[in-house]
């Protein structure tokens, strides 16, 4: 019953956000027909690429066409290209959920482990910790990209500064290439999960079951990771859903750092070649994504915590 | 005056007595406090720089083409021989006055829509609540793409992506706060006195609101400084010949090899500006909130 109800209220935001995205597109500075018709092409050709391209019907008309072209799949052309903005997006999303992935993967892993020995172990642990997830939260994505990149590509050429490679014949070569863009794109989320785990374990070590358990004769770090952990993690992945948009935001920058053939590589190219039809799908799927992470991370709240329930 | 009774009504409800200047108190309470004294110093320092530093960032060849750093000219000198520390300075410039002026802009739309819709409910708390969700969850970086694309790339786009994004944020806090208070005896005895519905929202929920959000603002420059400099970097914010933080990053990126210190210098000092922000708004949220400092403190 939560779940219908929950994705009723999903709709009218995400046609809310499809108004805005069609919106803002379409007040776009620079004549699209123009730059499909190509800089020597005479007005009436220009006129007639326009009519064409559907661009003299009224918005209204041009929004609902597109919804329903939206719904089929069409995303349309590249003006710039000419491949099927469908294509530019399938080649572009697996780079992007490689690098996601790999970035979320290894914040969880530095972040867990750090604020599970800051709150075990206190003391100097904890204030390393501390410094850690303070700068992670400070430093802007491009300035510690700039900064692995000085240090890893330039000085100690032990990682290549920028590009990408494929994953199949050669593993280790594509991991060098991943390393630097996750590696940046993992720093500001390790650190908010860092900050996190050692927050809420610091708390819930407190708990009266907590003493019941170490009463019983268990360990500090059985007590930790038996009791403490579970429970402490739970509100984890609501954190983890409201930062899975900041990493999205990071990725456009990061895949511009390193030249990383992704999603937001392809938007930030198509913005500056005013690409219509690939800004529009583009900020589309981003959209979409951000909000199935949010309602999912809504639906599994429920599935983890036995203690809530929806009315 | 029905203000000023309403005003005395109000105080007397809330605390019983006149408070010290709400300002000079939070400003003590941030130099009691390792954390916000840093905060202080390193944003003092950054706005010196911004404001201090003499020379003119365009003049070209004022030095060899990607100098080292030397006394004349501390950070060395960019591709066309111009002093990038002058270049930094003149980006520190235009990065905290488009932050500050777009955060209060959009901060001060987003109070007055969150006051008016807890206070009104209904269909324009429906409205902008809408809107918020819409909003938030929204990674500003796209945000901000978005928005300069179409309205071309510059400071001014910027500046109202910043507002854009900033508007959610103290909507929200605004339409909490209403919420709460608006219910509570002072606002009842104000409205028993005839006050409407504008003379209670300025005076007497808008003073309940601007304590919290105060916060919220010094976070929401540090939002703005980051986003100003990474669509800098990106092409899409501040155009040359104007320096902004992060165009001077972004060249600075093709030089790694030659003059290193050309990317270390700017980067450290929006390290440094950002640190300071995040310093004083840790030791804020404490000061601001009584209970989680010890007794002695208070």
């Amino acid at each position: 019953m939560y779940v219908v109800s929950r994705a009723l209220q999903a709709i009218p935001t995400l046609a809310v956000a499809a108004m805005l995205l069609f919106t803002v597109t379409h007040l776009l500075p620079g004549n699209p027909a123009l730059i499909y018709a190509g800089p020597d092409a005479t007005p009436d050709v220009v006129a007639a690429v326009r009519r064409s391209m559907g661009l003299n019907d009224p918005l209204p008309v041009q929004f609902a066409r597109w919804v329903e072209r939206m719904g089929r799949g069409d995303f349309g052309k590249s003006v710039i290209s000419g491949y099927t903005v469908a294509d530019l997006l399938r080649q572009s999303v697996g780079p992007t959920v490689e690098l996601a992935v790999a970035a979320m993967a290894l914040s969880l892993a530095v972040g867990l482990a750090l604020g599970i020995v800051a709150a075990i172990r206190r003391g100097a642990w904890l204030r390393a910790a501390t410094a850690f997830s303070s700068l992670a939260l400070t430093l802007p994505n491009f300035w510690t990209a700039i900064l692995l990149i000085l240090v890893f590509a330039v000085a100690l050429r032990w990682a290549p500064p920028s590009g990408i490679a494929p994953l199949l014949p050669d593993p280790g070569r594509a991991l060098a290439f991943l390393v630097l863009p996750a590696l940046t794109l993992s720093f500001q989320l390790s650190g908010v999960i860092c900050r996190f785990t050692q927050g809420t374990l610091l708390e819930v070590l407190r708990e009266d079951y907590i003493r019941t358990a170490r009463a019983k004769g268990l360990g500090q770090t059985g007590t930790v990771l038996q009791h403490a952990l579970p429970n402490a993690m739970i509100p984890l992945v609501t954190v983890l859903g409201i930062e899975f948009g900041r990493l999205l935001g990071g990725v456009v920058i990061v895949e511009w750092i390193f030249a990383w053939p992704g999603l937001g590589r392809l938007t930030v190219q198509a913005i500056n070649n005013r690409d219509y039809a690939v800004i529009q799908a583009a900020l589309l799927l981003l959209t979409i994504t951000v909000l199935g992470v949010n309602f999912a991370v809504d639906m599994l709240y429920g599935l983890i915590d036995p203690r809530i329930r929806y009315s | 005056m029905l203000t000023s009774r309403e005003a005395r009504l109000a105080r007397v409800s809330v605390s019983g007595g006149p408070r010290p200047r709400p300002g000079l108190r939070v400003l003590r309470g941030l130099w009691a406090q390792p954390g916000g004294r840093w905060g202080l110093c390193l944003v003092a320092v950054m706005f010196t720089v911004a404001l201090g530093v003499r020379g003119d960032p365009a003049q070209m060849g004022v030095g060899a083409p990607l100098g080292p750093p030397t006394w004349a000219h501390l950070f060395g000198t960019d591709e066309f021989g111009r002093d990038i520390l002058s270049r930094t300075a003149q980006g520190l410039r235009i990065s905290l006055g488009v932050s500050l002026g777009a955060v209060t802009a959009g901060g001060a739309v987003g109070i007055a829509c969150g006051l008016i819709a807890g206070y009104s409910r209904g269909v324009w708390d429906a409205v902008v609540s809408r809107l918020a969700d819409v909003l938030l969850p929204y990674p500003p970086i796209l945000v901000g793409i978005a928005l300069t694309a179409v309205l071309g790339a510059g400071a001014w786009s910027v500046a109202a992506a910043i507002a854009l994004v900033s508007f959610p944020l103290f909507m929200r806090v605004a339409r909490a706060v209403s919420l709460v208070e608006q219910s509570r005896e002072y606002v009842e005895a104000a409205r028993a006195l005839g006050a409407n519905a504008l003379r209670i929202l300025g005076g007497h929920l808008l003073p309940n609101v601007l304590p919290p959000l105060l916060t919220q603002f010094t976070v929401s420059i540090a939002y703005a400084v980051i986003l100003e400099s990474g669509l800098s970097f990106l092409g899409v914010g501040v155009q040359p010949p104007q320096a902004s933080l992060g165009s001077l990053l972004s060249t600075a990126r093709s030089y790694l090899g030659q003059a290193p210190t050309y990317a270390v210098f700017p980067g450290a000092v929006i390290a440094a500006l950002l640190l300071g922000l995040n310093l004083l708004s840790d030791t804020m949220r404490t000061v601001l909130d009584p209970r989680s400092l010890p007794k002695g403190a208070r």
